[in-house]
């Protein structure tokens, strides 16, 4: 690890000197907080936004709307935070150096009870923070209190790096390399606090903590807080397109490269992963061939659908929930059969729920089930048609002739006391279509029959039978005395 | 490979899942002991199923979950006496490979499920009419 | 899906560099259940107790917080006959960046400093607030019945 390359990552692009009481601007620029920071100084600002996330393939046909523009990021305090990871990374290359350093920590400050050790070279052999130390003092330390994360963190912080040993200064004038501990510590430093590893893309919010761009999102999926000092963040929308912070991004890249490309790799292969199953909205039932618009809002569907997006036919399948009291195993059958939708359009809600309309294709059956996230996922069999064997073809009536049992039934329905039940559905659910195969769909959604009973549509492999079922519920509908009476309680 | 919910702290989700109430009230549960730390004994009620000989008895279940719950399925007793073929007339034990939801206990049954399929059995066809023991009487 | 990162790294923290007064220790054929040990905080009733705990990392940790159960009996305001802890950080003052270790700090600070005004055990929490001294009182007899290892 080359430290005068580190250093250079670390100098603040208005004036070129070290970074002094850096902080991270919404355009993702690092600066001295002495210069003007809005907006931001840097002479032609404009860093390329990243691609809205998700990141849609080229392939995909969805229609993505991104969510209403933010609003402009609330204007910055008098005294703006300091970028908290980047003053971390200064104080402990200062340490390394023996650099005097005037950072001015406020926020660590009100915590720290011990006067700053003065700043000199870590000697090699000298043990490195003191993890003994670190444990004695957090169990003194009163600051530990239950809710209270943020004086946590902090004092947590200031504990590792009021750790410098006091070394005789002769020491100073040892040529570099740094010492063996100092790449640790900076990993330490450069760790994301929601999956501990390396940040990666990393993202930098008004309040100045730093998480990965991907924790980050799912953070905001669940709490509109930050997840370190609990500050409320500007909300999803602000960090849909949120550049990254561009001075830990070189630095990153100039002290780990191998680690950053390998988390990288990683992250792209665990979503890889995640795609290798079927995302399974649990839901409701659906049949094939029709439009449903959908309100994604739990946290575990929003994640599922930006993993959804990022596929070049983005889709899910639908299953209804087991009824309530259905043993597993036991009568949960129709649960394992579901449709699959394809995500046509979505519009993005500035919090972060989205508006979804999707159209119903294929259906299928669950052979194995996981979760992931949160969400179900599963290993899927497609179902489709075969051809009706000619002894089935011939047996009863034709399915002309059963169509037009239902047409008659839907007539005396439309006829009926409530005519608007009929109108309304054939709104909602268009034109009855011709083909038997998808005829037998529309007219169960129509009919006022258990959805658990319908569900048994998916299975049936013969339009004629899907047919034939739908016939036999209407025979079951018209002997029921309210049916027949012309009353149609709903 | 999913996170696998240790017993206990399924345990305390059935718990408060039958605290809240399941379903439409004709069937519930709870613990026996409220400070049963391991969760083990369980009583649960079940409401007769209309148009059936139990029709408006109200029966009494002792349910025992052991070490290995929910890996391995409850044990089931009534207390209150009935005539049903999975439960032994001398004593009330539920003979569980007798009943389908027991015979094929999974991890994703529970003690709600155990209740609604008992009650959904009194209805079947084949045990709707089944004479009974008197009204209230106990194993 | 193999087990998160996270996890396996708070693990080998926990295990390498434990919080005084706190043992965590995952179950052999669980790594996201652990068997937890919390020493009674100096100058609380609970002193001198060994208070046995379990917690489970549920599939979304950590983007909701781990479930904590005492297994030893305790006479405290704030957690129930079985064991349940009414803890904001457990519900909705989750964040993320907490982890086993700081929740586990946060119980033991809890038995430092019971809150009767948010009970979870309503006679323990009405006993402590009209007799501090006697309730406290129990509350060590309890610990020397129960938590005395």
């Amino acid at each position: 690890m080359d430290l005068a390359a580190l250093r250079a990552c670390l100098a603040c692009p208005v004036c070129a000197r070290t970074l002094q009481n850096p902080t991270t601007l919404p355009c993702g620029h690092t600066v001295c907080q002495t210069h003007q920071i809005s907006p931001c100084p840097l002479p032609h600002c404009a860093p390329p936004p990243r691609p809205a996330r998700p990141r849609i393939p080229p392939a995909s046909r969805v229609n993505y709307l991104p969510p209403p523009p933010a609003p402009l990021a609330p204007p910055p305090e008098h005294t703006p935070k300091p970028d908290v990871t980047i003053n971390k990374v200064l104080a402990l290359l200062d340490s390394v150096l023996g650099e005097d350093s005037s950072y001015d920590d406020d926020d660590d400050d009100i915590l720290r009870s011990a006067p700053r050790s003065p700043t000199v070279r870590t000697r090699p052999d000298s043990p490195g923070p003191s993890r003994p130390r670190k444990r004695q003092r957090i169990h003194d330390d009163p600051s530990d209190d239950e809710g209270d994360l943020l004086s946590h963190l902090m004092s947590a912080a200031a504990r590792q790096r009021d750790t410098a040993p006091h070394v005789s200064l002769t020491d100073r004038m040892r040529p570099l390399p740094p010492p063996p501990s100092l790449e640790k510590e900076l990993q330490t430093e450069l760790a994301c606090e929601i999956c501990f590893m390396l940040l990666y893309s990393p993202v930098t919010t008004p309040c100045q903590h730093t998480f990965c761009s991907k924790c980050l999102h799912r953070a905001l999926d669940h709490s509109n807080l930050c997840p370190l000092c609990r500050d409320s963040l500007p909300g999803f929308s602000f960090f849909d397109d949120h550049p990254g912070n561009q001075t830990l991004e070189t630095l990153l890249a100039t002290a780990f490269p191998a680690e950053y490309t390998a988390r990288g790799a990683a992250i792209a292969a665990e979503e890889r992963d995640a795609r290798l199953d079927t995302p399974i909205f649990v839901c409701m039932l659906i049949f094939p061939g029709h439009p449903t618009a959908l309100h994604f809002f739990e946290p575990r569907y929003r994640l599922m659908l930006r993993r959804c997006l990022e596929q070049d036919v983005p889709s899910f399948g639908m299953i209804m929930p087991a009824r309530t009291g259905a043993g597993a195993g036991v009568t949960a059958q129709t649960a394992d059969y579901g449709t699959m939708l394809e995500v046509r359009s979505v519009q993005m809600l500035a919090d972060g729920r989205s508006m979804v309309e999707t159209w119903s294709t294929y259906r299928f059956r669950i052979l194995e089930r996981g979760t992931l996230d949160g969400y179900t996922v599963g290993r899927i069999e497609r179902i489709d048609d075969v051809p009706d064997s000619p002894s089935l073809t011939l047996a009863g009536p034709s399915n002309e002739e059963l169509m037009e049992t239902c047409t008659a039934f839907l007539h005396q329905l439309r006829r009926g006391t409530a005519p608007w039940v009929v109108q309304r559905l054939n709104n909602v659910y268009g034109a009855p279509p011709a083909d038997p195969a998808a005829f037998a769909y529309w007219v169960a959604l129509i009919l006022p029959i258990d959805e658990f009973e319908k569900a048994k549509l998916l299975p049936i492999r013969s339009a004629r039978l899907r047919l034939r079922l739908v016939v036999h519920w209407i025979e079951q509908l018209n002997n029921n005395w309210w049916f027949t009476s012309g009353c149609v309680i709903f | 490979m999913a996170a696998k919910v240790p017993r206990n702290f399924r345990l305390l989700e059935e718990l408060e899942k039958g605290e809240k109430g399941i379903g439409d009230g004709s069937c519930s549960y709870g613990l026996e002991d409220s400070d049963d730390i391991m969760m083990s004994n369980w009583n649960g009620t079940i409401i007769g199923p209309g148009h059936t000989v139990h029709e408006n008895r109200i029966y009494s279940l002792k349910i025992t979950c052991g070490e290995n719950y929910p890996d391995a399925a409850p044990a089931v007793q009534f207390l209150s006496r009935v005539n049903l073929p999975f439960v032994s007339p001398q004593t009330g034990t539920v003979d569980p490979a007798r009943l389908p939801v027991l015979a094929s206990w999974t991890r994703a049954s529970s003690l709600e499920h155990v209740l609604v399929e008992i009650r959904k059995e009194m209805a079947s066809p084949a045990n709707r009419k089944l004479p009974q023991p008197p009204e209230g009487s106990m194993f | 899906m193999a087990l998160p990162k996270r996890i396996i790294k708070e693990t080998e923290r926990l295990v390498a560099d434990p919080a005084p007064g706190i043992t965590a220790a995952p179950h052999e054929d669980n790594l996201r259940y652990f068997d937890v040990t919390i020493q009674g905080p100096d100058g609380s009733p609970f002193q001198q107790g060994i208070f046995k705990l379990e917690l489970f990392l549920p599939e979304e940790y950590p983007m909701a917080p781990p479930k904590v159960r005492f297994l030893t009996k305790i006479y405290h305001p704030n957690i129930d006959k079985l064991g349940r802890i009414c803890l904001d950080i457990l519900k909705d003052k989750w964040s993320p960046a907490l982890q086993i270790r700081t929740v586990l700090l946060s119980v033991q600070a809890l038995l430092s400093a019971p809150n009767p005004d948010d009970p979870l055990a309503p006679d323990v929490a009405k006993h402590y607030k009209e007799d501090e001294k006697g309730a406290m009182g129990v509350s060590r007899e309890w610990t020397a019945l129960y938590a005395s290892g």
